[in-house]
């Protein structure tokens, strides 16, 4: 079920206040919740709600043996095991096909015949995930940062519908003791919610669809059928695509959790207004981000073990959180583009601490500066993230490059293209407080005149976007 | 004591103003009832779109009361604004006409084959790529080797419309958008994919069901040939790229082979100017079925179809895109620009007498 649908409108309608009676009550809520959340899940495919007990169940199992063991050894082994299951699990459904074409491919050159009678698996939504969410939940008990709960507290963790699919990764610390904690159904920070769906709607049906099939799929599809200005816009609007289009997603997730009276940690902090790459991942995908960090940096050594160390980290961290994305060349660069600029931003800084210089002088002019760098930076990685080989991601920038194409006619570029990208930038400038202040005025409206507000946001978001509504670009990750 | 809070600011932040559970619900209905009303012309599109069913009956008779009020009331006016305003008017329309094929002057003398024509880089065959979620990739596809052939220009990017076919012209009227496209653009080719989600019940106009019963074959053979003879008649060749094999080895067999030989046989009345794409040859390793991977020259293997085991990957759309270019290079004469004696007279849209015209060769015999 995806959100910005009629299904999705009606099942909410219905949940969303038999959720709220069924509070005080709290286990037949916890059934009540984890009955809908697979309902929501199942829509797509019903198989997938095997898997997804399938997983709540042995990671609780292993969770479990991980909290009772007193041996450290054996508590290891169990970590062990959660961690390589996931991961098996994960890298079966998501690099099954790659690793296969490749064996085969090895195979058959040394001379060994392997039939190609092979297909690759369909991949389940969302199991990224809710497979980190998962390790989360094993890892932190290992670590003794969190206590296991019951089996069904876990379930509702890892399948409640509003982060299933695409996220926020959300910390089981974060989020299994709300499902037993006091919610005030008197006191629902609503109009944070009504913003967050209604601007998260705006941006995936208008923005990132208009985007995507006005300019962006042409441009990466066929560069060579078009003229660097175009391939240029292209870049830039598949940079505000990517960003609406996930952004969104989240923004919608996190509104819905709101009003079921259930808070998760923010995914996107305006990543486009950032003055570095260290601050873009400090602002973009932020709970991958702390993920990544905290399960992986952290335990590869961080910057505790050295200057290299810090750089091996940063490259390996970057370039593993580039193949979560999946298995190709493509994601391996996009990584260590970021990995390398973060060892180069990290060298800059520990120079400079070293001189014992100053940190530089924060002006307007340098900050523009940084920000314009830093968003270059990105948009070139993005180019390796969207294109569908090397060869894709090298046309594009040869297309780009190409005198002969400087002042080529450029179609692609109309007004509602130009639109949608100014608007996915301008989102990003308009100051925390703005928004406070809105949402503080529509708070104080009538029940009548805050729905009537909606509703014509509705009618805006359903008119400008284009008909139908492309899968979120998440979904496949 | 309790103390009595002042009233929050409203600059503030902080100062929102938490809502009850049922004030949410109400709200929530408001903005969807308005919503509803203001879109219900979309709606009714939206719903008549929903694969049959009792959803969509549901759909439709909600949407047709939206339609009551909106309308008289001039609530549907806003939107159509919009529309005008994006440049979009007429998106909320539903045309469920769909051509008839035209009756031949004389049924009992053979059809003509036309003559084979010439085209050159100054006089390109213009071409457009369009159908469902199947034309997408091998459309990208063609759309980079044609530049290479020197003599044909494809116009745009591919019109790629998912979840599109003839059964449901309320989801999409291919013909009329066709015939909109055609006129505009000046084509001599369109390359169609079409096919793979048309295996229901036919609606609108001569609706008939169930698949694959006697009437549904006459009533899909209407508006097969229908669409060829409007694209024909416009003066564009019709490519129409076969449903290839799926993974799906039984729904392949049972429904879409029948619905290729409609195809394959309408194209076969209509020499010349409509050519099947026969997809399966070159999307299988050992002659026939579903192959997801197929040798490559070096001795390796390459993925041609996406783990759905339906789309196809950027190597499988290179080869349908290969396959099309093929049958263009025997429907038409792309080469002879090439050699001097002919460049200086290349003009678009010259006939030769060079080559075979029995483009009928591109209809196969089914195996």
């Amino acid at each position: 079920m995806l959100f910005p649908t009629i299904s999705f409108a009606i099942f909410f309608m219905i949940v969303m206040p038999v959720s709220w009676l069924l509070m005080p009550t709290r286990h037949r809520w916890k059934l009540f919740i984890l009955a809908a959340s697979y309902f929501f899940y199942g829509y797509w495919d019903w198989r997938f709600c095997v898997l997804i007990a399938g997983s709540t169940i042995a990671n609780q199992v292993l969770a479990t043996a991980v909290f009772r063991s007193n041996n450290e050894r054996t508590r290891r082994i169990w970590l062990i095991v959660a961690v390589a299951t996931n991961l098996g699990v994960l890298a079966y459904f998501k690099y099954y096909g790659f690793f296969v074409s490749n064996a085969i491919n090895t195979l058959n050159r040394i001379g060994i015949e392997i039939s190609t009678d092979v297909i690759s698996v369909a991949l389940p939504l969302g199991i990224s995930f809710f497979t980190f969410q998962a390790l989360s939940y094993v890892i932190d008990t290992y670590r003794g940062t969190f206590k296991p709960g019951r089996l069904i507290d876990f379930a509702v963790f890892l399948s409640f519908f509003p982060h299933i699919i695409a996220g926020p990764i959300v910390r089981p610390a974060e989020f299994i003791p709300q499902i037993d904690a006091a919610h005030d159904p008197r006191k629902i920070d609503a109009s944070r919610a009504f913003f967050l769906i209604t601007i998260g709607l705006f941006k995936k049906v208008v923005i990132a669809n208009i985007l995507a099939t006005q300019i962006v799929d042409p441009v990466f599809s066929s560069p060579q059928q078009h003229s660097s200005l175009e391939i240029l816009v292209g870049i830039y609007a598949y940079a505000i695509q990517i960003y609406a289009d996930f952004s969104g997603y989240t923004d919608i997730a996190i509104g819905i959790a709101l009003l079921l009276g259930f808070r998760f940690p923010q995914n996107f902090d305006s990543p486009y207004t950032s003055t570095s790459i260290q601050d873009f991942w400090r602002r973009w995908h932020m709970t991958l981000s702390r993920w990544l960090r905290d399960y992986l940096y952290i335990p590869l050594g961080g910057n505790q073990r050295g200057k290299w160390s810090t750089y091996r980290n940063l490259m390996l961290t970057m370039i593993l959180g580039g193949l979560w994305h999946g298995a190709a060349w493509t994601f391996v660069i996009w990584g260590a583009i970021h990995g390398s600029f973060l060892c180069g931003e990290h060298f800059q800084r520990t120079r400079r601490l070293a001189q014992g210089l100053p940190d530089p002088v924060d002006t307007r002019a340098r900050r523009i500066r940084s920000q314009l760098i830093t968003f270059n930076v990105v948009c070139v990685a993005w180019v390796f993230f969207r294109a569908e080989s090397l060869e894709n991601a090298g046309n594009i920038f040869k297309q780009l490059l190409d005198p002969s194409q400087w002042f080529s006619a450029s179609p692609l570029i109309t007004l509602g293209v130009v639109l949608a990208i100014a608007a996915g930038l301008v989102e990003q400038y308009i100051p925390k407080d703005a928004w406070g202040r809105a949402m503080a005025r529509y708070s104080h409206l009538a029940p009548v005149w805050q729905g009537l507000t909606l509703g014509i946001c509705l009618l805006v978001i359903n008119t400008l976007g284009p008909r139908g509504v492309a899968p979120f670009i998440y979904f496949q990750f | 004591m309790a103390v009595k809070t002042k009233p929050p600011k409203i600059a503030d932040d902080t100062a929102r103003r938490p809502m009850a559970a049922g004030r949410i619900w109400l709200v929530l209905a408001i903005a969807l009832l308005v919503g509803g009303i203001l879109n219900a012309p979309g709606l009714r599109k939206t719903a008549l779109g929903q694969p049959l069913g009792w959803q969509r009956d549901v759909a439709i008779f909600l949407s047709d009361r939206l339609n009551e009020v909106s309308n008289p009331l001039f609530l549907d006016q806003p939107r159509a604004g919009l529309q005008a305003l994006a440049g979009r008017s007429g998106d909320d329309d539903v045309d469920l006409s769909l051509p008839s094929p035209t009756r031949p002057a004389n049924p009992r003398l053979p059809p003509k084959v036309p003559v084979k024509k010439s085209f050159s880089p100054l006089a390109p065959l213009k071409v457009a790529i369009a159908g469902d979620s199947l034309s997408i990739t091998p459309g990208e596809s063609l759309i980079n080797l044609s530049p290479a052939t020197g003599s044909i220009a494809t116009i745009g990017s591919v019109d790629g419309h998912v979840s599109t076919g003839l059964a449901r012209p309320e989801v999409f009227n291919w013909p009329a958008h066709l015939s909109e496209v055609i006129s505009a653009g000046g084509l001599d080719a369109v390359v169609l994919t079409l096919g793979s989600n048309d295996d229901q019940n036919l609606t609108g106009d001569g609706g008939v069901g169930p698949l694959l019963s006697p009437e549904w074959e006459t009533e899909y053979r209407r508006r097969v040939g229908g669409l060829m003879d409007s694209i024909n008649a416009k003066g564009a060749t019709l490519f129409w790229v076969a449903i290839p094999p799926m993974s799906n080895d039984v729904r392949y067999d049972t429904r879409y082979k029948p619905m290729n030989e409609i195809v394959r046989s309408e194209a076969a009345k209509r020499p010349g100017k409509v050519v099947l794409v026969e997809t399966e040859p070159v999307l299988t390793f050992l002659g026939s079925g579903y192959a997801q991977y197929l040798p490559t020259a070096d001795g390796g293997f390459i993925q041609i179809r996406t783990g759905d085991g339906i789309h196809f990957t950027r190597a499988g759309g290179d080869l349908v895109a290969e396959a099309v270019l093929a049958a263009m290079r025997k429907t038409f004469d792309l080469d002879s620009w090439r050699t001097p004696s002919t460049t200086s007279a290349s003009k678009k849209g010259t006939t030769t007498t060079t080559g075979p015209t029995s483009t009928t060769t591109e209809v196969r015999k089914k195996k």
